[in-house]
């Protein structure tokens, strides 16, 4: 099976003056396969959202490639499949709601695709109903709640039945009600329907929900491996300015002053377990 | 913070005439303008009354609303009636000096007072019982032929739809930079109007500023949502002609042919 997304030796600069070496994106080699889970972490400025851009064509590589389902995104005839296939949440969700009611703004991308009245109904009840917002379907965005308007963005997306969503930072600009909600949806989304999840965020708590989490530092890839494995190398972490969840940096120190503790804890019950039973030891 | 912003005037309803079609109530608006452009005659006018009467009563608006919504109007409609007074010519009633008031004049004057009282009123109803929404979208049915001439129907509708929904955006947006400056100790209140005028300056840039960010984020959010202007594009929700639309129709046609033979049968004095 190939992979869903996949990037060959990518590089990307706004302005091709400088040195590849200095470039916002650098040889980037990166697959994402089908049903996937991932997190791309990094510190401001390290090319992360330019990177998620091209994931669905809004930007295209310098040099090198980038094949989503196996299209080529610099070709122009692709862009179109290319963006049903993998569709994107922004940070802000006052910039991408177009419409003041909130069951015609999730029609939009149907409508774009011109599909027949009925079929754009049905799948807009189903995207509402994905993402808990049914309720509201007549009702206008602008007296929803961040996190409410941020899940009608989802479902603005979903209802293209894309195979992949990428999510630039989604929860950054919402209170804690709102961000706990979003993320529940975006687990949800991969569980239950299978959909590949590529979640870009600053927090960890966020990253810790994906299978893979992905860190980045000045347009390079800097650890690819599971959740376990990289909030464990809290040098590194620290070294990007990144925060190290509270539960390695205690299980570290724990373990350096010689107790005994297992690998790969990252859940505040793994941790309450592992510490009851060294205690008991 | 957050200002309740509603654009137009739009009350919410279920009146008949907020059931009507979009496009409906748009044809019909323009039927009634052109009546009340042909009612010359005493009697034809008496029925031009009632008949706004009869479309108030059945939009549920409250006609006191409707006529606070004419009141702004009120100097423009007298002036127009006094200029009439004074310089149709005709049998003179009153002169003094160069001044002259003819019957004729006190006539037509008169008819206009009524009639543009009853344009204004009558227009406004369908921005009372019409949300801005359904509006544009029976608009943009409208104007649909007009695409065969190239006319951008889609693309027009779309901009008039992302206004719509940013308006209350930046207007809140508006409301925050100002306190934003008020807390860095700008003043808005004070001073001659030229200075009150350069005081909003510096809160008309970052607005600027921030609505070509919004702007650009915007046009991130519709390409991945693969809109690629009005070609293809298909709707969810379909205007369709209900048979109260035909009974309206069917309603002005008949109020239209009694206007005309109000006019014929009792015809204006002069």
């Amino acid at each position: 099976m190939s992979a869903l997304i996949e990037t060959k030796n990518l590089h990307f600069q706004y302005l091709h003056n400088d040195s590849q070496e200095s470039w916002i994106l650098n040889r980037i080699n990166l697959s994402i396969q089908k049903g996937e889970f991932v997190a791309i972490l990094g510190p401001n400025g390290c090319g992360k959202s330019t990177l998620a851009k091209h994931f669905n064509a809004l930007l295209v590589p310098s040099d090198g490639e980038v094949l989503v389902d196996g299209l080529d995104t610099q070709n122009d005839q692709n862009r179109f499949d290319i963006r049903q296939t993998v569709g994107m949440v922004f940070q802000n969700p006052d910039n991408q709601l177009i419409s003041t009611i909130v069951e015609e703004d999730v029609a939009f991308a149907p409508e774009n695709l011109g599909m027949d009245p009925l079929e754009i109904r049905s799948r807009v009840e189903w995207a509402l109903k994905a993402v808990d917002m049914l309720d509201y379907k007549r009702h206008t965005p602008f007296k929803l709640s961040g996190g409410q308007k941020q899940r009608v963005a989802i479902a603005g997306i979903l209802a293209m039945r894309p195979q992949c969503i990428v999510l630039d930072e989604p929860t950054s600009m919402l209170d804690p009600k709102g961000r706990a909600d979003v993320m529940r949806t975006i687990r949800r989304l991969n569980h239950e329907f299978g959909l590949t999840i590529v979640l870009i965020t600053h927090h960890m708590e966020e990253a810790a929900q994906a299978k893979r989490v992905i860190v980045m530092d000045r347009g390079k890839i800097e650890l690819d491996d599971s959740p376990e494995n990289v909030f464990y190398q809290i040098d590194l972490l620290k070294r990007l300015k990144l925060d190290v969840p509270q539960i390695s940096e205690l299980v570290v120190r724990l373990r350096r002053r010689g107790i005994h503790l297992p690998d790969q804890i990252t859940q505040v019950d793994q941790c309450v377990d592992a510490l009851v039973a060294a205690l008991e030891e | 913070m957050t200002r309740d912003i509603t654009i137009g005037q739009f009350l919410p309803g279920h009146s008949i005439m907020h059931r009507l079609d979009p496009r409906t109530k748009i044809v019909l608006t323009f039927f009634f303008i052109i009546q009340v452009f042909i009612s010359r005659s005493a009697a034809s006018l008496c029925f031009l009354i009632v008949l706004l009467g009869f479309l108030i009563a059945s939009s549920q608006v409250p006609a006191g609303k409707v006529l606070k919504g004419v009141r702004p109007m009120i100097p423009v409609i007298v002036f127009t009636a006094l200029l009439n007074i004074f310089y149709v010519s005709g049998e003179p009633v009153f002169t003094f000096f160069f001044l002259q008031i003819t019957k004729q004049g006190l006539f037509t004057g008169f008819t206009l007072l009524v009639r543009l009282t009853a344009l204004i009123a009558g227009c406004s109803l369908i921005t009372y019982t019409t949300s801005l929404n359904a509006l544009a979208a029976g608009l943009e049915q409208l104007l649909a032929p007009l695409r065969r001439i190239h006319f951008p129907v889609s693309e027009l509708s779309m901009t008039i739809s992302i206004t719509l929904r940013f308006l209350p955006t930046l207007a809140e947006e508006f409301d925050r930079i100002i306190d934003a400056q008020k807390a860095r100790g700008a003043e808005f209140n004070s001073g001659n109007p030229i200075k009150k005028i350069k005081s909003y300056f510096p809160v008309l840039l970052p607005l600027f500023m921030s609505a070509f960010r919004r702007a650009f984020e915007l046009t991130n959010a519709i390409e991945c949502r693969c809109y690629q202007g009005g070609k293809g594009r298909t709707k969810m929700n379909v205007l369709k002609l209900a048979p109260r639309d035909f009974c309206a129709i069917a309603f002005f046609v008949i109020t239209f042919f009694l206007t005309i033979a109000f006019n014929y049968y009792f015809p204006a004095p002069y």
